[in-house]
């Protein structure tokens, strides 16, 4: 079993193995947009010209739940003391971290978001709604990380990360929102869903390694 | 030259110095009992010790060099008071995560027959949250055991330990030291350890540099 493994497999199992804890968000995500309808009234146009923005907002509020959690449990039980006295790199415990975070907070939202669109009244071929919400998710859970790591420790903290991270998942939320916006309309969404792609492309690799600069002077 | 040394070591916290001045040298084979009332500065010498905490004057050394982060991540064994098991988990699967990342052994035939040696191996698919304060230090410190490392920074251990947990422990200790190991241990009970140096870090505090050198 590599470092890697071994975090990525601890995390899965604990969250899955906690009251049926990997439903909340799905839950949660389903539940929001199932208000807008209920909100906004029964004008399907009304609900389409809408529905992407709200699509990415709804997303954009599910990926908030799990992050004050993320570091917390292991700052406090000592996990985190063992990984900085670890021979392996801290940047395989932020690599699996960051894989089950997506795993158990992005990927549930992926599966659901074609199903989601349909309910809004969007017709959006499904494989185009994958490919906004995969790179939109991981961007999410990846700046997600950065914050975390950056107010771990702090007094407050959930309110801290919550005002940390929103202005960060703008650009996300506007790219993704007009993606779907153009699909919808018919009109071709290349240029946003490049945007969401190649911010991913940079996120990506730098996430594990400022993540494990920001846990290490947490820990100093 | 002693094997593993530290040099006027003083700790700060906010504005207020914990200890000042402190100095041990420690060779192999040997257990360092860290004693003193509570607050003293104990732990916050082991995580010294560690790497854990920057020391605000002096430094800690090895063979006569300042340790460094590669040479503790290879060398240093820190066992804290809090036990970070994962209550979802079973007790394999929780030594299998900390053994793997201290560079242990993850495979499971290994770490079931360190709990047989502990006397837990009936406990090793229950749970870790089934498992009581006293069942749990138990499973962290067969870590002790599964990962091979020079020195042991060991804080409280005996807490929560019953007779049983207590013997196994100071044995396990003493065949380490004897093997060539070196233990640190902060305690309230340094009798327990049998011919160990006690360094009682209370006469340490701050302002008490003066009084050391009167006497």
């Amino acid at each position: 079993m590599t470092p890697f493994n071994a975090i990525l497999f601890k995390d899965l199992k604990s969250d899955f193995r906690h009251g049926g804890q990997f439903l909340f968000l799905p839950a949660f995500f389903l539940l929001i947009v199932m208000l807008y309808p209920l909100s906004l009234g029964a004008n399907l146009k009304v609900l389409q010209t809408a529905a992407p923005g709200l699509l990415m907002i709804a997303a954009l509020l599910a990926s908030l739940l799990p992050l004050e959690k993320l570091y917390t449990d292991d700052m406090k039980d000592g996990t985190m003391d063992l990984l900085m006295l670890s021979p392996q790199p801290v940047s395989f415990y932020t690599g699996g971290k960051i894989l089950a975070h997506w795993i158990i907070a992005g990927l549930p939202l992926v599966i659901m978001s074609p199903l989601m669109a349909l309910m809004m009244g969007l017709s959006i071929n499904w494989p185009d709604v994958l490919l906004i919400f995969i790179p939109a998710t991981l961007l999410f859970v990846l700046i997600g990380q950065i914050a975390a790591a950056l107010s771990l420790g702090a007094r407050r903290g959930s309110v801290l990360l919550a005002l940390l991270v929103i202005p960060l998942y703008i650009p996300v939320l506007i790219f993704g929102a007009g993606a779907l916006d153009l699909l919808q309309t018919e009109n071709p969404a290349k240029g946003p869903m490049l945007f969401l792609w190649a911010g991913l492309a940079f996120t990506l690799p730098v996430t594990p390694l400022v993540t494990t600069k920001l846990l290490k002077m947490q820990m100093d | 030259m002693a094997v593993f040394s530290g040099y006027n070591l003083s700790c700060a916290r906010g504005h207020r110095l914990i200890f000042e001045d402190l100095s041990f040298e420690i060779e192999s084979g040997q257990i360092l009992t860290l004693t003193g009332s509570n607050g003293c500065g104990k732990t916050s010498l082991l995580r010294m010790m560690a790497g854990l905490l920057d020391p605000f004057t002096g430094s800690i050394q090895w063979k006569g060099e300042n340790t460094g982060s590669d040479f503790l991540s290879r060398n240093i064994l820190w066992m804290a008071q809090e036990t970070p098991l994962k209550p979802q988990l079973s007790v394999i699967e929780n030594l299998q995560f900390l053994s793997c990342i201290m560079g242990g052994p993850s495979d499971k035939a290994a770490i079931q027959e360190s709990l047989e040696k502990a006397g837990l191996g009936r406990f090793s698919h229950y749970p870790v949250s089934y498992l009581s304060m006293g069942q749990r230090r138990r499973t962290l410190l067969t870590l002790l055991y599964l990962v091979k490392r020079k020195i042991w920074l060991i804080d409280e251990p005996t807490n929560h330990l019953d007779k049983e947990g207590r013997d196994h422990l100071v044995n396990g200790v003493s065949d380490y030291v004897k093997q060539g190991g070196i233990a640190v241990i902060a305690t309230h009970r340094p009798e327990l350890w049998g011919s160990c140096t006690i360094l009682d870090v209370s006469a340490f505090r701050e302002g008490t540099k003066e009084e050391r050198q009167a006497a």
